[in-house]
């Protein structure tokens, strides 16, 4: 099968991944997975952008971009996403260029030719130690931007703690005099200040844009005073001010006097949804719902005021996130546009004038000011897209096509993030990984050609020749490694006298001190040794694990050893940085950390992963635009699907979409769609179908499909396949209020865009029509917002202006959710005559039928006014809820729900396509309600990520997990009540302990290897591997010093 | 010989995650924030596989205190393990208020990796409060030596750190 | 299952006398399910002893072993070799697992490390509640599945009783986290336990019995209940005939 999948059509695998932040580097850890060669190239000295300036994200409130990552162990925080992104880890299929500016692009698909610009870091990466020598020398003190201005960095500097790729960078710009310190003092002559651009060329079959977004400067806006009255900030401001690795620590000050603030305000849309920038940023709302609430969460009786026009809160979770900051945390919104401030000069208070309900004039003090900036196009985006030939929008970010949302208008070029339209994290992340999947649909031919199959916990490239030794049935034979880190280590610690302390422990055979233990000299050292000395057990005593353990252990692979017959001991940053005035007490702290490393090897043992070859196919659950969309991506990269769907006809609710608020035929779409699935080949469309069980795991499903046959039975059709893709979608909810059903002119907007579109002469004879938004449906508990139906209000109201001008439309709402772009619908609706009436939760429209004439009655609180309609129709906006048996669906999957019933993802921002489940993506509607563009992109991000699986060949699951001791399961349940991944399972068909009936089971290609179970399980049965107890309790855990060591394990192997 | 706290040196087992907590140590060290050399980190693949045995063991192996440093509440890498380990926490500190070494000696701290400074700041409320509370009563037994340490440090196992005993009942 | 919840050490300390070999025994079954006595409580509760011993300045040495079942003495045996070595045992099963131990080896001395609290079902990790207590002859056909002599304050046959409220019954419950009650301050500053509610059995098994359509079940007047096979008569004792082999007279 991988054979006929081959051939060559001569295109270049290599893709060209502009932008290194959290879209770039999405992609291109994707586009990696599946085996092709991607240059990631960033302006910037390392990866990150935006999001690794900020310090939670709404509505979980994690940091967590290690969540990120897909696969078990190592997922840096900060700013990094994924272990290929790991300085020593770096995935062998990326190659990185920071620093690194596009200057020439010229070609089309299949081959461009790029010139790239690499400006001088004036300090070698491979060399530096991050020892932070030239920045102390460093005379130059500048506004650190990391920080947002609030603090200052030399010009050698490091962008961030756990910057990427991790060494410092030395800015020569106009604050730099040259005076050659840092050359001078840097202790591995990583530093040339002479060093000038280069320029490189390199050919591409395609490129992705992910520049993301610059912040809008209110600085000329003297209105706000930014920049002039300190306690005014911007938002990202604030989030470096709340954030835990900001200058405070996360404490939230005043810059004028470090003062607490008590009073808070935060101003929406600065720099949106004005004259100049007529679209909405989309994600100032949360940010200052987010900032709000971590500001009561700091800081003791602080009042928060958020000034907003509409608040959006439109994903999943959000509604309940808004709800939790006004209910739970009290944080207050006002429905207004504050359009300037004053400062009190004495106090530094801000002073605000705000109209009231009654329309007075009200004037407030406030301590801290935040302005929720907008987005805007990145700086050098005209230019770049003029050298690439791409289209612009008005607002100078990325044209694309409805229908193709992620290709920009140069074929080969595609887009992904803010550059596209304002977006937040998880949207951005969809975007990314769509992009790559359409560059792997139209790469086909090369996918997998450059494996990297995450055999060991690093992904570097390993020396594949070398056999990994047996060591089971040898003595122990430990050598230790002690790194002086050039000065940085050696200049602190007695290292002579750690390892006298070292030199007699149970198992070592081998000490000895190494200059610089990371640098090649080093390293073939290390693996020399092992040979000669025929080790079997390795400790390095160096630097932080967190950089430098794939390295190290990679050295100890290539010289025969399993990698897990390794430990590494942090005498820098945990010992010599932090107690350099302390040496001899620093010195006794390291010779403990070694001991302890020594204990812990005795008692390791080797750990290889388990290889899964994939079934090369895929399911697609629902026929929809998302699930077609997902199927076509999959089938046109060369692999066999079956498209399952309920109903009995592809298409969806694209069936019933007749037109756009854009102005596009969405049935255009829907029939090509259909006629690409139905004629190809790898697709296999089953309708009137459903799944009724699935077994197996990541790789390698089986599923048991009924369906019917031509004569009319109901077969039962078993399937195998090695990914699944849920795409089942969601529907109007049903109207249970405002007289649906009672009145024939009460109608959902779905059923009115019906008539619409086929009956439109009807509208002739309309005088008045109401629209109701936000009118929670029969089947939902809450009410939570679809996100679409404001956009498809204005739609329809636009729609009935345009045919009947002279019929009055009044919509009722809540918050108007038009964000991105579509923001110039709502404009437009309004400038079209459109009568926008606000209503509130405690006090909705009342809807009364008085001698069959329809009655509205609905109060605007923002201007405490009552009004009454009398319309002719009367249009309800329905919540979109999830397809019917999503429930039944996610049970059969093993998957959970989300408040809404959508299905619920990997990570709300990180992981949005997918399940914790692994080789279980999702896409659509099924996630939750979206647009259509949206549900493309999606889509193809799902096919995106279920490709890099269906890719490898073979790939890894296991390694450090959890094993359960069948012999000592009682099958108790607790690891089942407690994982936080909800993975272990009662096998009742296998015997636990004394042979009763079940025991748990852990899948060992889902396992996240965290442990938690193992600390609760009762009957001591399950063990994580490289974590036993054995291995943690070695008794060296306690008193210091070898006397500890009397009675210690014996230095042979288990 | 029964030392005081002049010449004490309280000697400390910190249990870390991989994540955001043992990363919070790595950014002390690259600020080079000084804390007392008192506190040898072992990291785990998350703060909830902190067994409730593993800190009875490192004070059954002499350690005179023992912390934990998880992720922030609701930043866990596993969701809730930090939860978990403050659950335990909570737990064995009860534990040790009954066999007599007292509560006080174990506690959990919440860092995310950007806190260098709060990283320092809890070695140091640690060795601190170990220093107020004297050496665990079952250091006092055995002799140890630790490689830095100068002078003697033996104890006769009569004496049995009542000291430290009141102090913390 | 049999649920049961530690003893304060403080307490087992008090009864462990001059004893200096002290076996913890955890117990594989019930109480290991209900996280109070299996190989981790057992391990723990050693390490505990040893703990307090070298504080205390006494001479214990704890170990700790754990079988799959100590009611049923075929398991006992199993650990023969490191009861003969102990001086005590402590163990961590239920009241039927400290008897049996009693029993089996008379020369040994073997106090329990849990109080057995009841016969009970987890409503999630952490909480468990009673269901049964064991009166000999069960009238949940009746009830819909919801046993008033376990779950009615009052053990009310014809229920519900006038102290019905809201689906809640006027008795409270002692609100108690590691079986210790909660005291808060009550009416004049007095410290008292905190209480929490409890739902009424009655309204339950009505509500479930009319959502069934089976309210006829209990709309006649339910005669005394039989509680000869509760604990009538000391000890109750089964015996099956189509089990046991009789001796030929």
């Amino acid at each position: 099968m991988a054979q006929d999948r081959k051939s060559t059509n001569g295109k270049h695998d290599s893709v060209l991944v502009i932008g290194g932040g959290v879209a770039g580097m999405r992609a291109a850890a994707d586009l990696a997975e599946s085996g092709l060669k991607v240059y990631l190239v960033e302006s910037a000295p390392g990866l990150g952008g935006r999001v690794s300036q900020l310090g939670f994200m709404f509505p979980t409130h994690d940091c967590v971009l290690c969540r990120g990552s897909s696969d078990h162990g190592y997922g840096c925080t900060r700013p990094s996403i994924s272990p290929a992104f790991q300085d020593h880890n770096l995935h062998p299929n990326i190659e990185l260029m920071t620093l690194t500016e596009v200057v020439g692009f010229e070609g089309q698909l299949g081959n461009f030719t790029v010139t790239l610009q690499r400006n001088p870091r004036h300090v070698d990466p491979a060399r530096c130690i991050n020892c932070r020598l030239c920045a102390v020398v460093c005379p130059v003190s500048m506004p650190s931007e990391f920080q947002m201005g609030m603090s200052n960095r030399k010009a050698a500097y490091k962008t961030s703690p756990r910057a990427i790729p991790d060494a410092y960078v030395i800015e020569k710009g106009p604050w730099c005099e040259g005076c050659s310190k840092c050359a001078s003092i840097c202790p591995t002559q990583a530093i040339d200040l002479e060093s000038e651009p280069e320029t490189v060329t390199i050919t591409v079959g395609a490129a992705i844009l992910a520049l993301g977004y610059k912040l809008f400067d209110p600085t000329p806006l003297e209105e706000f005073g930014h920049g002039r009255y300190p306690n005014v900030l911007t938002s990202m401001q604030f989030e470096r001010l709340a954030s835990r690795s900001g200058p405070t620590e996360g404490i939230v000050a005043r810059l004028s006097d470090g003062k607490m603030p008590e009073r808070i305000a935060w101003l929406q849309c600065i720099g949106s949804r004005d004259q100049e920038h007529p679209y909405c940023s989309s994600v100032c709302c949360m940010i200052a719902t987010k900032q709000a609430m971590l500001a009561k969460q700091r800081l003791e009786n602080v009042d928060c005021k958020v000034f907003v026009m509409d608040e959006r809160a439109f994903n999943k979770e959000y509604t309940k996130y808004y709800n939790k900051a006004m209910d739970t945390h009290g944080v207050d919104y006002t429905r207004c546009r504050i359009s300037a401030l004053r400062e009190d000069p004495k106090t530094k208070e801000l002073i605000l004038r705000y109209p009231d309900k009654e329309g007075n004039t009200v004037t407030e003090r406030f301590e801290m000011v935040v302005l929720a900036v907008g987005m805007q196009p990145p700086d050098r985006s005209a230019g770049l897209a003029k050298m690439m030939g791409i289209e612009l929008n008005e607002h100078g970010f990325c044209e694309t096509d409805k229908f193709q949302p992620l290709q920009t208008s140069q074929p080969g070029v595609y887009v992904a993030g803010a550059f596209q339209s304002p977006k937040e994290i998880a949207e951005t992340v969809l975007d990314a990984a769509g992009a790559a999947g359409e560059v792997m649909r139209v790469f086909h031919d090369s996918l997998g050609e450059r494996p990297a199959p995450r055999q060991y916990p690093f992904l570097q490239h390993y020396d594949t020749d070398v056999a990994e030794r047996d060591v089971s049935g040898e003595p122990v034979r430990t050598g230790v490694f002690v790194c002086g880190c050039g000065p940085m280590v050696s200049q602190t610690l007695d290292l002579d006298h750690v390892i006298d302390k070292t030199k007699d422990l149970p198992g070592v055979v081998f000490t000895d001190k190494i200059d610089l233990a990371c640098f090649d000299e080093g390293l073939d050292f290390i693996g020399d040794i092992i040979r000669l000395k025929k080790l079997n057990r390795i400790v390095v005593a160096a630097c932080s694990p967190r950089t430098h353990e794939a390295l190290f252990q990679k050295t100890v692979r290539n010289a025969g050893l399993n990698p897990y017959l390794f430990e590494m001991v942090n005498l820098r940053e945990h010992c010599a940085w932090v107690h350099d005035m302390e040496p001899e007490k620093s010195t006794a702290k390291a010779a403990e950390l070694v001991r302890m490393a020594v204990h812990r090897v005795l008692r390791l043992e080797a750990i290889n992963r388990i290889a899964i070859q994939p079934h090369r196919s895929a399911l697609v659950i629902g026929g929809g635009v998302a699930g077609m969309t997902a199927a076509l991506t999959i089938a046109d990269s060369g692999y066999d699907v079956t498209l399952l769907e309920k109903s009995e006809v592809l298409g969806g609710n694209l069936r019933h979409i007749y037109y756009l608020v854009e102005g596009l035929n969405p049935q255009r779409l829907l029939r090509d769609l259909i006629n690409r699935v139905r004629g190809h080949h790898r697709i296999d469309v089953l309708t009137n179908s459903e799944i009724n069980g699935v077994s197996g795991s990541i790789g390698r499903f089986l599923s048991i499909i009924e369906s019917p046959t031509p004569e009319g039975q109901t077969e039962t059709i078993e399937v195998e396949h090695g990914v699944i893709v849920v795409a089942t979608g969601g529907r109007e909810g049903t109207p249970a209020a405002y007289r649906h059903g009672e009145h024939e002119s009460v109608v959902t907007q779905l059923e009115m865009e019906d008539w619409l579109a086929h009956q439109p002469e009807k509208l002739r004879n309309l005088k008045n029509v109401v629209m109701i938004q936000c009118v929670q449906p029969a089947e939902a508990s809450h009410f939570y917002c679809s996100r679409t139906c404001c956009t498809n209000t204005m739609k329809n109201a636009i729609r009935i202006k345009m045919m009947n001008p002279d019929c009055q439309v009044t919509v009722l709402y809540k918050d108007i959710i038009t964000y991105g772009f579509r923001e110039q619908y709502y404009t437009e609706a309004r400038r079209n005559g459109v009568v926008f009436v606000r209503y509130s939760d405690e006090d909705p429209p009342v809807v009364d039928i008085v001698e069959g004439q329809l009655m509205v009655e609905v109060n605007d609180p923002s201007l405490d006014r009552r009004y009454l309609l009398t319309p002719d129709l009367l249009a309800l906006s329905m919540s979109i809820i999830p397809a019917d048996d999503t429930s039944k669906l996610a049970k059969i999957l093993k998957l959970p729900e989300s408040t809404e019933g959508f299905f619920l993802e990997a990570d709300l921002k990180m992981r949005p396509m997918d399940f914790v489940n692994e080789g279980l993506f999702l896409c659509g509607m099924a996630h939750y309600p979206r647009f259509l563009e949206e549900a493309i992109s999606s889509a193809q991000a799902a096919a995106g990520r279920a490709l890099t699986v269906l890719n490898m060949d073979p790939f890894y699951v296991g390694g450090v997990i959890a094993d359960v001791d069948a012999d000592k399961c009682v099958g108790c349940l607790t690891c089942v009540r407690t994982c936080p991944f909800k993975i272990p399972r009662l096998l009742y068909d296998r015997a636990g302990v004394g042979a009763i009936g079940g025991h748990a089971w852990i899948d060992p290609a889902l396992c996240q290897g965290c442990g938690t179970c193992t600390g609760e399980c009762p009957a001591s049965a399950i063990q994580l591997a490289h974590y036993r107890d054995d291995q943690i309790m070695t008794g060296a855990l306690g008193v210091w010093g070898e006397e500890a060591d009397s009675g210690g394990a014996d230095a042979t192997n288990r | 010989m029964q030392r005081t706290g002049e010449c004490f040196e309280p000697q400390l087992t910190a249990f870390t995650c991989s994540y955001c907590a043992y990363m919070s140590g790595d950014t002390a060290g690259a600020m080079r924030i000084q804390y007392p050399a008192t506190t040898k980190v072992i990291k785990l693949p998350c703060t909830g596989k902190t067994d409730a045995r593993y800190i009875m063991s490192a004070f059954e192996d002499g350690a005179d205190g023992v912390y934990i440093i998880a992720c922030p509440i609701g930043n866990c890498h596993h969701v809730r393990g930090n939860e978990r380990a403050r659950a335990r926490v909570v737990h064995t500190k009860k534990l040790l208020d009954q066999v007599g070494l007292g509560g006080e000696r174990l506690d959990i701290f919440f860092l995310s990796a950007g806190m260098g400074e709060s990283f320092a700041q809890a070695a140091k409320e640690m060795n601190d409060r170990i220093m107020r509370l004297g050496p665990s009563p079952l250091r006092m037994g055995g002799k140890e030596v630790g490689a830095g340490e100068a002078g003697e440090q033996k104890n006769g196992g009569d004496e049995t750190g009542e000291q430290s005993v009141e102090a913390t009942q | 299952m049999i649920v049961a919840e530690q003893k304060p050490l403080e307490e087992i300390k008090g009864v462990l006398g001059d004893a200096e070999n002290v076996l913890v025994a955890g117990c594989g079954t019930c109480v290991t399910v209900c996280l109070a006595g299996g190989e981790k409580e057992a391990q723990l509760m050693a390490s505990a002893l040893r703990i307090a011993s070298r504080v205390d300045g006494t001479p214990i040495e704890a170990t700790d072993v754990t079988v799959q079942r100590q009611c049923e003495w075929e398991y006992l045996e199993m650990i023969e070799a490191e009861v003969e070595k102990a001086d005590l045992i402590v163990s961590l099963a239920c009241g039927i697992g400290v008897q049996t131990f009693a029993r089996h080896f008379p020369d040994k001395w073997v106090v329990p490390g849990l109080n057995t609290t009841f016969l009970g079902q987890p409503e999630e990790q952490g909480i468990w509640t009673e269901q049964c207590q064991a009166c000999g002859n069960c009238m949940l056909a009746m009830t819909g599945g919801i046993c008033p002599v376990a779950r009615c304050s009052k053990q009310v046959q014809n229920g519900p009783c006038g102290g019905s409220e809201h689906g809640l019954c006027e008795v409270k419950r002692i609100r108690r986290v590691d079986g210790v009650p909660v005291m808060v301050k009550g009416r004049g500053g007095r410290m008292m336990p905190a209480t929490e509610d409890v739902e009424c059995a009655w309204h339950l098994i009505h509500d479930r019995l009319k959502e069934h359509n089976r309210l006829d079940l209990i709309t006649g007047v339910q005669e005394p209940k039989d509680w000869t096979t509760s604990r009538d008569g000391g000890p109750r004792r089964i015996v099956r005939e189509d089990l046991i082999l009789m001796d030929e007279e």
